[in-house]
């Protein structure tokens, strides 16, 4: 079975689906405010790996990383909706259709309580 | 070419120009670097640095000086610098050329190189982590590798590796059987962790009485330590190599006994011949020898004295005149027959 990361074009792919996603969250005033002083470069990087886990590729993300990666930094569910929705807008913009979508909204999902 | 029509190409190639998304285009003057054109997108990621392009110079970072060498040398000079456009720096390469040496004019084309720059740091990051993971496998792999050293002998462990599978070996070859007199009781009076300790003391010794003299341990069972020379390596003097071990392992014994508080008595002994040497198994394997002389090896020492070795007459008599044959008799080997036996001591004593 071949995995969804390798489907959408392996780590180039991702990683520029990734770094297309940053831009649209920093345009959105919104969210943008969680990134005045992030390292941008970083956090696509972090990012690639942690979408390619989810898509069945290489890298990890493990729940206790993304729990201590967004303590103390008061995201609302709210926000959380917006980067939600801005991942899958940038991810159908990229190709990804219905079903595969799915997938990837529900795993997303699953890490809301990690990250609010 | 009438004006109005080099008037509408004009319009085209500017609107042409301003239509391009991803790169700034500007053209200036190379003397005096006052701009002549820039297209929008120029303009509009350059306007956070400087209200408005005039001049070249009003970019930060232009070395005017290496702009000048760069284009006589190289014809052409690249630069790397950051705009801060709204809030977060974006950075740019800016690459000069020369457009047209008649009208002396640059063409400085530039790109958002966020993404190429985003791309390089995510890959660092993963050569990094790969650096790490094969750190980590190496680290792991040398540690199995150890494992099996200790249960196969180097040469073995190459071919298994290599081939998955290790053929047997069969050599002439010889054999130590080494035992602790009256072991069961020791282990029946003694605290176990002291008594471990103990051996595990002599045991490690015997190991480097074994490499000092090529020979090769083949395994512990219990309270036995089986060791053998000529095996998987070929050893034309096996059974001098074996009873110098052998007569070691005795001096160690000695020696150690004449201060210790608890004393260790061993019997050994020694045969030789053709020996199996193989890898057992499937899940559990281990390195293992067979043949006469290892079962003989074994009824010898059974019936050694205390601290003596034990050989076959036949097998002293290889060694020359380095060691001395007490007590020759016959004795009746289970399983073999009527054998000429003899106590092995040095001459001189051999010390590791």
């Amino acid at each position: 079975m071949t995995t969804l990361f390798k489907k959408y074009g392996g780590f180039a792919a991702v990683h520029d689906i990734m770094s297309t996603f940053y831009d649209k969250v920093l345009d959105d005033p919104q969210p943008a405010v969680f990134f005045d002083d992030a390292d941008m470069e970083q956090l696509v990087a972090h990012q690639t790996k942690f979408v390619s886990s989810l898509m069945g590729g290489p890298g990890e993300a493990p729940d206790t990383t993304l729990r201590a990666a967004h303590q103390g930094l008061a995201i609302g569910d709210a926000d959380f909706d917006r980067v939600a929705e801005l991942l899958l807008e940038t991810l159908t913009e990229a190709g990804m259709s219905g079903g595969d979508l799915d997938i990837i909204a529900e795993v997303v999902g699953s890490k809301r309580e990690l990250i609010v | 070419m009438s004006d109005a029509r080099l008037e509408e190409r004009f319009e085209h190639f500017v609107k042409a120009f301003n239509a391009i998304r991803t790169h700034g285009i500007v053209i200036a003057q190379a003397d005096t670097l006052d701009v002549k054109f820039a297209n929008e997108w120029a303009m509009h990621r350059l306007r956070g640095a400087v209200n408005a392009i005039t001049n070249l110079t009003d970019i930060e970072d232009i070395d005017q000086e290496k702009l000048a060498a760069d284009i006589e040398s190289k014809g052409k000079y690249v630069l790397e610098t950051e705009f801060r456009f709204v809030k977060r720096p974006i950075p740019l390469r800016l690459t000069f050329t020369r457009l047209t040496r008649q009208d002396d004019l640059l063409l400085l084309e530039f790109a958002d190189i966020t993404k190429e720059k985003r791309m390089n740091f995510a890959l660092d990051t993963y050569a990094r982590d790969l650096e790490q993971q094969n750190a980590d496998l190496r680290r792991e792999r040398d540690r199995s590798e150890k494992l099996l050293l200790n249960i196969m002998p180097p040469t073995i462990y190459e071919e298994w590796k290599e081939h998955g599978l290790a053929m047997p070996v069969k050599n002439d070859a010889s054999v130590l059987m080494m035992d602790f007199v009256g072991f069961s009781s020791i282990s029946l009076e003694r605290d176990p962790a002291e008594m471990i300790g103990d051996m595990n003391d002599i045991f490690a010794a015997f190991d480097k009485i074994c490499e000092h003299f090529g020979c090769e341990r083949i395994k512990t069972l219990g309270d036995s330590y089986i060791a053998v020379s000529g095996l998987p390596v070929p050893q034309p003097n096996h059974e001098q190599s074996i009873a110098r071990a052998a007569n070691s392992f005795v001096h160690y014994i000695t020696k150690r006994n004449a201060d210790a508080e608890h004393k260790w008595n061993l019997r050994i002994g020694l045969a030789s011949g053709p020996i199996i040497g193989s890898i057992v198994g499937i899940q559990k394997f281990v390195f293992d020898v067979f043949g006469m002389p290892v079962n003989l090896a074994a009824r010898l020492e059974s019936i050694s004295e205390e601290d003596q070795i034990t050989v076959p007459v036949e097998f002293a008599e290889r060694l020359g005149d380095e060691f001395l044959r007490h007590d020759i008799r016959t004795e009746e080997i289970k399983g073999i027959g009527e054998v000429d036996i003899c106590t092995l001591q040095a001459k001189t004593k051999t010390t590791p």
